[in-house]
């Protein structure tokens, strides 16, 4: 399949991962001690770009002690986490919307008119 | 644990602490309870949970849980109402160790953290959706 399909696929997989760890974030906003987690996935992003054919690297899950925390030492911010989950919900939308474009190309080029 | 499982467990848990926070309100001035002792303030404890994956090692994301219900340590109130039937012999009753001020503040937080939870949810329904889309 055309490369850009293998590499919006890739987003899809990262943003839907890091929708369920921010919501794991969300749910543990009273949890005392709890640190945030994220999920890093620039290298898994740019090593499907570098070669799209090959499975690569996975997105990782990291813990994130640098951002200050509260008495309690949780350390989740709930105005961060939904900016976060928003950006990433757009980011998802982008690639779900953009494999439908190619998609309808594709149906169109099949069916052989517009 | 699908996204939207974390969410319901975060929901579940929220909706929990507002089930005792309310308990601590309606009797923040029972003075008797069924053991015939004055009410104690509950407070919830809530645990990061991390289940274990079918078949692997590796631990997958859980939610929130309350593990459990305590009871606040802090000394009971005494006031004096000599005319009180639970009064003792310096007409002194003991009174629950709630804190009004305290329970409405705690119930603004739970209630904050039961509205970014729902946000969640709603944003994990909007991308399967877009992702349905994708098969039209």
């Amino acid at each position: 399949m055309d490369a850009s399909v293998g590499l919006l696929n890739k987003i899809l997989d990262c943003t839907a991962m890091r929708q369920k760890v921010l919501a794991h974030n969300l749910a543990n906003v009273n949890t005392p001690g709890y640190k945030r987690m994220d999920v890093e996935f620039r290298a898994a992003l740019n090593a499907a770009i570098e070669n799209p054919d090959i499975p690569g690297e996975k997105p990782m899950v990291v813990t994130d002690t640098a951002s200050p925390g509260r008495f309690d030492g949780n350390n989740v911010s709930l105005q961060k986490e939904l900016g976060e989950m928003n950006e990433n919900a757009l980011l998802f939308q982008f690639a779900a919307r953009a494999i439908n474009l190619k998609f309808d190309g594709l149906r169109k080029a099949a069916r052989g008119r517009s | 644990m699908p996204s939207l499982g974390i969410s319901a467990t975060g929901l579940d848990a929220e909706s929990r602490r507002m089930e005792v926070i309310a308990d601590n309100v309606a009797n923040a001035h029972s003075t008797a309870g069924p053991d015939g002792k004055t009410y104690r303030r509950k407070e919830v404890v809530f645990t990061s949970h991390l289940e274990n994956a079918i078949g692997g090692g590796n631990r997958t994301l859980g939610g929130v849980r309350v593990s459990d219900v305590i009871e606040d340590p802090r000394p009971l109130r005494r006031d004096y109402r000599p005319g009180h039937p639970d009064a003792d012999s310096d007409g002194f009753v003991t009174m629950p160790n709630v804190n009004m001020v305290e329970e409405m503040v705690d119930m603004m937080s739970a209630s904050r953290s039961y509205e970014a939870n729902l946000a969640a949810v709603r944003t994990a329904k909007a991308m399967a959706n877009q992702a349905l889309e994708i098969l039209k």
